[in-house]
């Protein structure tokens, strides 16, 4: 035969599936994308699954889904969620509207995964630092860093910081999934991830500009902070907590940089108060910092992925 | 409602601007792609942007566009653009067709990101040179990896390099991103290109290579090749780089008996005949950052690294 014969243009693929599937029904296909059924298909009849262009899907009525959101479809529950767990669930699409907290529907380009602006994933600076310890690693993944400190008592830092930034003004979506493996013990160990116009050897809070998510040792609160040169807003308590082992979500949404709005897994946190870059003179590049002061503690946190979305308004 | 309703093929977005928006004119949609208006959109008014198929889009005038080549939308400039810089640029598509340096429009296949035939991205192979130091280290990204060469006073070596590589006469187009965060003393070398090999002390022993080099505490970008038979000293292009501003290099290697180089799209040493000809491959990918004694230190970013080949 020749070496290539066209069978379809690919926007839907056949599907023969052992139970019947109803019109609607959103389903992973054998290469591990989302397709849904338009219209019913029989049990052992051979029908097709649409796996590109934008559907309505259903969504969990407890999360706001922001314009720009990777969506995975949990599979327990039947509905569009911002985060996979560890049962069935597979990528569904992105966002393309903000979709409100208690909406039932989100709109979704199927299966596309499109790039960020700006991702940690492109490459990053990293100067490490440690005067002892061996066993201190940052390690690179496709979207995001882990890092790993070794119980030296002694100070160290670990950082990775976005080559490019954005200016300020630009309307963006930052986003970090974030799962802290072992807290550092004590109030020696200190996080931070978010947008800032440099890096620090040894203490975040020293840069000049940023907006971060804070989380310290030894204790279980995420923490919000911003300065510019004008307005620092201190670090708050979001009274949200992670769990040690469990990825959460943090998205910045800067629509508007007088007021930016903070989602903790799709839960606007941002209480009483205004975080602002408004008088940031930037570029706000993205930056994971991890730093402690001379002491033991340990600290080891997986950023699985991390990048900024810009959009025109 | 059912789990899932079909609303659009997706080929283009629905989209409602806040200022009208002209017939042609490109912007960035809420997902992060670039789309562009086919027909003029008033404000307030929804219309449609494309955001798939081919387009052809303005250049910058001052820049060769070789196929296959990531292209951004410059937004200050409203041009597509080889590099992407601190402002609101965004990735607009992959280069179909060559585009001369002074030509003013490409033709960008939208929002599509081919992967490279061969890449650093894949895996590489690493084999860290130190006695003492705490700070040295090799990360891997995406598509490419940072090397960190820490001031202990001792010869250090970090590299990376491909499992695979591509044959001699391979027609394709080598690219690397680099930016230099930290470029030492004078004992830091630092090789990025295709290799036959890795060398655990000097890149310049390598038997086959085609690279672009720099010096520690010089700014000067150098090119070099190296088939075994014929070998073209590290020259000066001429071209600087600045510490913390990612450039681009190119090879150009669809006549392996001269291979042209670009650096931010400008063609740099055409006159140096950069033969790879009598190599016997295959030629990796490979980034390479060397110190002998010495308490330099040496932070480079290699953003990305890959070979893209095709027939002719």
């Amino acid at each position: 035969m020749a070496e290539a014969i066209y069978l379809q243009p690919g926007n839907s693929v056949d599907w023969t599936p052992t139970a019947a599937v109803t019109a609607g029904e959103v389903l992973q296909v054998s290469d591990g994308r989302a397709g849904f059924a338009p219209t019913a298909i029989a049990a052992g009849i051979k029908g097709a699954l649409q796996v590109k262009g934008i559907a309505t899907v259903a969504k969990v009525v407890t999360q706001t889904m922001l314009q720009g959101s990777k969506v995975w479809w949990d599979h327990s529950a039947n509905s569009a969620n911002l985060l996979q767990v560890n049962d069935k669930d597979f990528f569904l699409g992105i966002v393309q509207e903000d979709a409100a907290y208690a909406g039932t529907t989100a709109k979704v380009a199927l299966n596309e995964d499109t790039p960020y602006t700006i991702g940690i994933g492109d490459g990053f600076i990293s100067v490490p630092v440690a005067a002892a310890g061996v066993n201190h690693h940052i390690v690179g993944h496709k979207e995001g860093v882990s890092l790993v400190f070794d119980v030296t008592a002694e100070a160290q830092k670990l950082d990775a910081m976005s080559p490019l930034g954005i200016a300020p003004a630009s309307v963006c979506l930052v986003e970090a999934l974030v799962c802290v493996n072992l807290n550092g013990d004590n109030a020696a160990f200190d996080f931070n991830i978010g947008l800032a116009n440099g890096t620090n050897a040894t203490d975040a809070d020293s840069i000049t500009e940023y907006l971060f998510c804070h989380t310290n040792g030894s204790d279980l609160n995420i923490y919000l902070q911003s300065l510019d040169t004008v307005t620092t807003t201190a670090a708050v308590d979001t009274t949200v907590n992670f769990a040690v082992g469990t990825p959460f979500l943090v998205q910045f949404d800067l629509a508007d940089y007088s007021d930016i709005q903070a989602y903790i897994n799709g839960v606007n946190v941002n209480l009483a108060s205004d975080f602002t870059l408004e008088d940031a003179t930037g570029p706000m590049r993205l930056l994971a910092h991890m730093e402690k002061t001379a002491d033991d503690s340990p600290g080891n946190i997986t950023v699985m992925r991390f990048g900024l979305r810009a959009r025109a308004e | 409602m059912a789990e899932a309703l079909y609303l659009q093929d997706g080929n283009s977005i629905d989209w409602t601007p806040t200022a009208a928006v002209t017939a042609g004119e490109i912007l960035q949609i809420s997902d992060g792609r670039a789309g562009f208006a086919p027909t003029a959109i008033g404000a307030g008014i929804q219309g449609a942007v494309q955001v798939t198929g081919l387009a052809t889009v303005a250049k910058t005038a001052t820049m060769v566009m070789l196929k296959g080549s990531r292209v951004w939308w410059d937004h200050s400039a409203n041009a597509a653009h080889l590099l992407q810089v601190n402002d609101k640029d965004f990735f607009l598509g992959t280069v179909q067709e060559d585009a001369a340096s002074a030509a003013t429009t490409v033709i960008v296949s939208l929002n599509s990101k081919p992967p490279y035939t061969v890449s650093l991205g894949d895996g590489f192979i690493s084999v860290p040179v130190l006695t003492a130091a705490k700070n040295q280290a090799i990360i891997g990204h995406r598509e490419g990896v940072s090397l960190i060469i820490d001031a202990t006073a001792e010869a250090q070596k970090v590299d990376a390099l491909s499992i695979r590589g591509v044959a001699l006469d391979t027609p394709c187009i080598a690219e690397a991103l680099i930016c230099v965060n930290d470029n030492g003393g004078a004992a830091l070398d630092v090789n990025i290109g295709l290799a036959s090999a890795t060398d655990a002390t000097s890149a310049d022993t390598i038997a086959e290579s085609l690279f672009c080099h720099i010096d520690g505490n010089d700014l000067n970008i150098f090119l070099e090749s190296d088939d075994g038979s014929t070998e073209v000293a590290a020259t000066d292009s001429l071209a600087d780089y600045v510490v913390g501003t990612p450039f681009l290099v190119q090879w150009d290697l669809r006549d392996w008996a001269d291979v042209q180089v670009y650096i931010n799209g400008v063609n740099y040493l055409p006159a140096s005949v950069f033969d790879i000809e009598a190599a016997t491959g295959p030629l990796k990918c490979l980034a390479h950052m060397e110190k002998t004694l010495d308490a330099s230190l040496g932070n480079v970013t290699v953003m990305r690294l890959g070979i893209r080949a095709f027939e002719e």
